[in-house]
C-alpha cells in the first residue's frame, strides 16, 4: 500500500506540474460549460414583437388592446407598434425582433364584408419558442376574427334565406357573444432534468472527467516504454501496488475535477443540484465509470499513441452519443434509447432525477447503480488486461 | 524536394496509425450523422395527446392539433406515460382530452383540455399554440351551435354545415414567412452539420498532430535534420506541409464521402475549395505554433483539445451561429470557424463563386499568415 500511494503521489505531481491536469479537469470544461451558457438561449421567455398596421381600421386596433396586450401585461413580450413595413422587415433579417405582425391595407373592411382577408406573419429564420408564440397567437387571434362571420353565414346557409333578408349586424353581435366551448387549463409537473445553469457544467464535467481520468492509465504505456515499468516490477513492488498507485491517481483527479466543476456553477451561476448525498453518490459513481472504462480503453492500447487515440475516440463517442454537448431528446426516440448505453446519460438523468426537489432521490440510486457497474464491469476487464500487459 | 519528402514522412505517419485513421475518418462522419439526426431540418415542439375521449369531436381537434406549425403531435395510450415524457424532456408538453370532451360540446355546454406541461420558458408558447388549435376548432363548433340554437336544428346539421362552409367560403389566413429568404436555397438535414464538422475535425486533428511535433522537437529529429545539409527554413516548411497535408486530405475524404453519402452540397467546387484549403492552412499555423510551445506531449494533447473545442464552440461549429444571441455572433467572428461558415453559408444557399465569398477568405488568409508566422519564429526558436 506504502508502494502504491508513493506512485500516486509521483504520478500526480507530475500530471500537477505540466497542468495537463488542471487544463482537461478544470479549465476546458469550466470555459466550454460557461462558453455554452452564454450560446444557448436560456432563461425566461421574452419574444421581440412588431405590428405593421397598414389597414388603419378596427381589427388591428382590437389585436393591440387585446393578445398583444396580454402578452406585455404578462411580460413575456415587448411590442412595437406603428413599425414601418420596411424597418420591421430589416429587424427580423437581423434578429432584432422574433416575429412581426403585418396587417395589410383593407383588412378589415374585408374581414367585416365577408371576403378573403391574409394576416401576414413575418419571423426569423430560426424557430425558436418566440416564434411559436408569435404563430400561436396569430392563430388564435384570426380563429377568433373568423368565428362570428361563420357563425351568421352558416345561420344563412341552414335558414336556406338570403343574406340580406337577415339583421346580419345583430346577428354578429349576438355570434360574438358567444363563449368557446372548449378552454385549455395548465396540470403543472415537475420537470425530472437539470436546469439551464447546471446541464452545462454537468454536460463538460462527465466529457472531460473520462479524459483528466485517462492520464493516469495512459502513464502505463509511457513507463513501459521509458523502461520505468520494468524496473518498478523488477523491485519489491508488487504489480497491484502500480495499478492501484495509477488507479488512486485517475480517481483523485477524476473525483477532483467533477467536484470542482459542480461546486463552480453554484458559485459562478447560482446552479442547483438537489441533495448534496444524491449528487456526492453520483459523482462518485461517474468517476468511477470514467475510470473502469478510460482503462480498459487504454489496456486494449500496445503504445501511448494507440492508448491516446482509443480513449480520446471512446471519450468524444461516449459524449455525443450520452447527451455531454446536446440533449439526446432533441433527437429522435432511438438516440435517446442509444444514450442509455452511456454512463453520460446515466449521470445526467441520476442528476435530473435528484435536481428539483430531490423527489427522485429512488431513482438517482438506480442511476447511481448503473454507474457503478459500468465502472465495476470495464474496470474487471481492465484489470485483467492490464496484468497481461505488465507480464508481456 | 526535400520539404516534399519531409512533408510525406509525416502523412505517413499519420496514414499508418489505424487508430488516428478512425480519428481523422470516421469520426467526423460519425459525428455529422449523428448531428444531421438530432438538428438537420427544421426543429419542432414535440406535442404529445391522450385522446381519452375517442369520439369525433376528440378526433376532430387531434387533426385541428397536428395542423399547427412548427409543432408534430405524437398520441399517447395512458396518462402515466404521457407525464413520463413530458417530465424527461422527450416532449415538449402534452394535452390530456377528456372523456366526455365530445358530449358536451354536443349538448352545448363547455369543457376543458389539460395541458401537461412543465412551467419552463417553452410552456406560455406551447399553451398559446394548443389554444389556437381549440380556437380553430372552436369557429366551426361557435358556429354550429349558434346557427343550432337560433334555427332550431340540430348540432350535428349545423356543425357539417359549418364545416362545409368553412372549407369552400372566404376567410381570413394566415401566411407565415422567413424575409430574405427568397433565392435562398434551404439547408439541407446535413448540408449545415456538415460545414461545422469538417472544421471542428479539422482543425482538431491539425491541433492534435502537434503532439508529434512536440516529439519530432523532444527526440531531436528537427535538430539531426539541421545536421545534414538541410536548412532551417525547408525543416520548418516541410513539417508545415505534412500537417497542411493531413489536414487536406481529411477534408478532402469527409467533404468526398458526405456529398456521396448524404447528398451534403458545399456549392462552388473551387470556392468551397478555397475556403477548406485556407481553413487548412489556418489549422496548419496552429498546430505549428501549439506544437512549438508545448514542454510535453500531454501537455500539447491537452492544449489542443482544449483550445480547439473552445474555439469550435465559440465559432459556431457546435451550435448554429444563427442561434447565438446577437453580441455571441459578434463575439464569434474572433474565430476563424465563424468565417469559414459565413463563407460556407453563401456558397450553399446563395451559389457563391470565389468573388462572393472574398472578403471571407481574405480574413482565413489574414489569420492564416498571423499564426503561420508566429509558429515558424516559435519553431525557429525551439531548434535553437
Amino acid at each position: 500500500m506504502r508502494a502504491a500511494l508513493a506512485i500516486a503521489a509521483k504520478d500526480l505531481r507530475q500530471r500537477l506540474r505540466d497542468r495537463s491536469a488542471l487544463i482537461l479537469g478544470v479549465v476546458a470544461p469550466l470555459v466550454l460549460a460557461l462558453v455554452f451558457s452564454l450560446t444557448g438561449g436560456s432563461g425566461a421567455l421574452h419574444g421581440h414583437f412588431a405590428v405593421v398596421d397598414e389597414d388603419h381600421g378596427q381589427i388591428p386596433g382590437l389585436f393591440l388592446s387585446g393578445p398583444m396586450s396580454d402578452l406585455k401585461g404578462r411580460g413575456i413580450a415587448d411590442v412595437a407598434e406603428n413599425s414601418s413595413l420596411e424597418s420591421a422587415t430589416s429587424d427580423v433579417k437581423a434578429g432584432r425582433k422574433d416575429a412581426v405582425f403585418v396587417f395589410p391595407p383593407g383588412f378589415s373592411a374585408a374581414v367585416t364584408e365577408g371576403q378573403p382577408a391574409e394576416l401576414t406573419l413575418l419571423v426569423t429564420e430560426r424557430r425558436t419558442a418566440r416564434t411559436l408564440l408569435a404563430g400561436g397567437v396569430a392563430r388564435s387571434f384570426i380563429s377568433t376574427v373568423e368565428r362570428t362571420g361563420l357563425a351568421v353565414e352558416t345561420i344563412v346557409k341552414v335558414e336556406n334565406v338570403a343574406s340580406a333578408d337577415l339583421q346580419r349586424q345583430t346577428l354578429l353581435s349576438a355570434a360574438s357573444q358567444v363563449p368557446a366551448p372548449t378552454s385549455v387549463v395548465s396540470d403543472p409537473v415537475v420537470l425530472r432534468q437539470l436546469s439551464d445553469k447546471a446541464y452545462p457544467f454537468a454536460g463538460m464535467a462527465v466529457f472531460f472527467v473520462f479524459l483528466t481520468v485517462q492520464f493516469s492509465f495512459l502513464s502505463l504505456h509511457s513507463e513501459r516504454a521509458d523502461g520505468t515499468l520494468s524496473r518498478m516490477l523488477a523491485s519489491p513492488i508488487r504489480p497491484r501496488d502500480i495499478l492501484l498507485g495509477k488507479a488512486l491517481v485517475g480517481f483523485v483527479l477524476g473525483l477532483s475535477s467533477v467536484a470542482v466543476l459542480v461546486l463552480l456553477s453554484i458559485l459562478l451561476r447560482g446552479a442547483s443540484w438537489g441533495p448534496p448525498a444524491g449528487v456526492v453518490l453520483l459523482v462518485v459513481g461517474v468517476t468511477t465509470a470514467a475510470m473502469g472504462i478510460m482503462a480498459a480503453a487504454a489496456t486494449l492500447a500496445h503504445t501511448y499513441e494507440q492508448a491516446n487515440s482509443i480513449g480520446t475516440i471512446v471519450a468524444v463517442v461516449l459524449g455525443l452519443l450520452g447527451g455531454s454537448f446536446f440533449p439526446t431528446f432533441l433527437g429522435p426516440d432511438f438516440m435517446a434509447r442509444l444514450s442509455l448505453a452511456t454512463p453520460h446519460a446515466w449521470w445526467i438523468r441520476g442528476l435530473g432525477d435528484l435536481a428539483p426537489t430531490g423527489a427522485g432521490f429512488s431513482d438517482a440510486l438506480t442511476a447511481a447503480g448503473v454507474l457503478f457497474a459500468f465502472g465495476i464491469a470495464t474496470g474487471a476487464f481492465a484489470l485483467w488486461r492490464a496484468q497481461r500487459l505488465m507480464s508481456a | 524536394m526535400k520539404l516534399l519528402a519531409i512533408a510525406l514522412v509525416n502523412l505517413r505517419r499519420v496514414l499508418r496509425d489505424r487508430t488516428a485513421l478512425f480519428f481523422m475518418f470516421l469520426l467526423p462522419l460519425l459525428l455529422i450523422l449523428i448531428l444531421g439526426l438530432l438538428f438537420g431540418g427544421q426543429v419542432s415542439a414535440k406535442l404529445g395527446v391522450l385522446d381519452q375521449d375517442q369520439g369525433p369531436l376528440g378526433r376532430d381537434l387531434v387533426q385541428h392539433l397536428r395542423t399547427l406549425k412548427d409543432v408534430s403531435v405524437r398520441e399517447y395510450s395512458s396518462r402515466s406515460g404521457l407525464i413520463s415524457d413530458v417530465e424527461r424532456s422527450r416532449i415538449s408538453g402534452g394535452i390530456v382530452i377528456p372523456e366526455d370532451y365530445s358530449n358536451r360540446i354536443e349538448i352545448g355546454s363547455t369543457t376543458e383540455v389539460s395541458l401537461v406541461a412543465v412551467d419552463n420558458q417553452f410552456a406560455p408558447s406551447l399553451r398559446q399554440n394548443v389554444s389556437a388549435a381549440l380556437d380553430d376548432q372552436a369557429v366551426e363548433l361557435v358556429a354550429g351551435q349558434f346557427a343550432a340554437k337560433q334555427a332550431g336544428v340540430p348540432f350535428d346539421t349545423a356543425l357539417v354545415t359549418a364545416r362545409q362552409l368553412r372549407a369552400s367560403g372566404p376567410s381570413v389566413t394566415l401566411t407565415q414567412y422567413t424575409p430574405g429568404q427568397a433565392g435562398l436555397t434551404p439547408w439541407g438535414q446535413y448540408d449545415l452539420v456538415a460545414s461545422q464538422e469538417v472544421l471542428l475535425m479539422g482543425f482538431l486533428v491539425a491541433l492534435f498532430a502537434s503532439g508529434q511535433l512536440m516529439i519530432t522537437r523532444q527526440l531531436g529529429i528537427s535538430r539531426r535534420m539541421l545536421s545534414t545539409p538541410t536548412s532551417a527554413a525547408t525543416v520548418i516548411l516541410g513539417e508545415a506541409a505534412g500537417r497542411f497535408l493531413i489536414a487536406v486530405v481529411q477534408a478532402g475524404f469527409i467533404v468526398s464521402v458526405t456529398t456521396l453519402a448524404f447528398g451534403v452540397r458545399w456549392g462552388d467546387p473551387l470556392a468551397a475549395a478555397a475556403i477548406i484549403g485556407l481553413f487548412c492552412l489556418v489549422g496548419t499555423g496552429a498546430a505549428m505554433l501549439v506544437g512549438s510551445v508545448a514542454e510535453s506531449q500531454s501537455q500539447a494533447t491537452s492544449a489542443s483539445i482544449f483550445v480547439a473545442l473552445v474555439i469550435a464552440a465559440i465559432g459556431g461549429c457546435m451550435q448554429p451561429l444563427q442561434t447565438f444571441p446577437s453580441v455571441m455572433r459578434t463575439v464569434a467572428h474572433v474565430t476563424p470557424h465563424a468565417w469559414a461558415l459565413d463563407a460556407f453559408d453563401k456558397t450553399i444557399r446563395s451559389d457563391a463563386g470565389l468573388i462572393g465569398v472574398a472578403a471571407q477568405l481574405g480574413v482565413l488568409a489574414g489569420f492564416a499568415a498571423v499564426l503561420l508566422v508566429l509558429a515558424t519564429w516559435r519553431f525557429r526558436r525551439s531548434l535553437g
